[in-house]
């Protein structure tokens, strides 16, 4: 079973993604800030990570986060999860690594679409 | 109404519309109506100041700076969480963590759409910062937001929202806070011969 990493400091937005994962045969860890998502990354290795730009230690605390995933394992699959009008920012992050990127709030079929691009 | 204000209030609904359609995954319009131009201290007649309202605070900066806040009254906010957990009308009584992070996340949304359809528009480059949420007296809000416009935002653009669900009509305020050049700027190179109201 794939593993994903659903990384928002929203509660509300981690339900919406895990409303839509859930029953879809993945298992579903959560991290809520950046020092957290770095934590969970090392200790659940989840295959693929939804991350958030903007984490409570700042508006691109997620590109940091990114950057660290990237040193711990440059094969890892990150997909960021942008608002509208982030389009500078998605770009830092491809070239950083990221695999794609979904925009709140989630189109449902975009948002499995690209999550079954990089699961097995 | 400044026609090219009323434009870009009329595209910034479309995209609203749709971003609450998905969030609430029911068929949403968003209306903004009646803008006016006033002073940030001026506010109170909009709505009573011990009115419990839910406020969604977005700072901005880039080629602009200022914020946006949206306004909730507390019916509106209970009624929109509502909606946006895809509860039963009139469950809400008292707004929970979650409840908090949807309408946050909702205001964030909102007031994203706006500047961005504002950057759009007057091709202007504008950076969002962490948005806020409180839930208390409007006037409390309007005195926190007196503070934090001390430095310079002291016009404010005001318009009235209305969030139209099949079952509900619920409604809001929406208020711009610029520095006065800006704002000034910004109605003065949309349609210099119209007024704004």
């Amino acid at each position: 079973m794939n593993k994903i990493l659903i990384s928002d400091d929203s509660v509300f937005m981690r339900k919406m993604l895990k409303d839509l994962l859930s029953g879809k045969n993945y298992e579903l860890v959560e991290a809520d800030s950046g020092a957290k998502t770095l934590e969970q990354f090392e200790k659940e290795r989840p295959d693929v990570v939804l991350l958030d730009i903007v984490m409570p230690e700042g508006e691109e605390e997620g590109v940091r986060v990114l950057g660290e995933i990237m040193k711990m394992n440059p094969q890892a699959k990150v997909v960021m999860i942008t608002a509208v009008g982030q389009d500078a920012v998605v770009e830092e992050c491809k070239k950083l690594g990221a695999q794609d990127y979904i925009v709140k709030p989630f189109d449902d079929k975009e948002v499995l679409e690209v999550i079954g691009k990089y699961v097995s | 109404m400044n026609k090219r204000l009323q434009e870009i209030h009329e595209e910034a609904c479309v995209h609203i519309s749709a971003a609450f359609t998905k969030l609430s995954g029911r068929k949403t319009i968003v209306n903004i109506a009646n803008p006016k131009i006033t002073e940030v201290k001026e506010l109170s007649p909009f709505i009573d100041a011990d009115e419990i309202v839910a406020g969604v605070y977005l700072p901005v900066t880039g080629e602009t700076k200022g914020a946006a806040l949206l306004i909730l009254p507390k019916e509106t906010a209970f009624n929109l969480c509502d909606f946006l957990l895809k509860r039963e009308i009139g469950t809400t009584q008292e707004l929970t963590g979650m409840d908090e992070s949807a309408l946050k996340e909702a205001g964030n949304i909102f007031c994203g759409t706006y500047f961005t359809t504002l950057a759009n528009e007057l091709k202007i480059k504008i950076i969002e910062h962490l948005p806020e949420f409180s839930f208390e007296r409007f006037g409390g809000i309007l005195t926190e937001l007196i503070t934090k416009c001390a430095a310079g935002a002291e016009k404010t653009l005001v318009v009235e929202i209305e969030f139209m669900f099949t079952e509900l009509v619920l409604q809001g305020y929406f208020v711009l806070l610029l520095e006065k050049k800006q704002i000034e700027h910004i109605i003065g190179s949309l349609e210099k011969k119209e007024p704004l109201v």
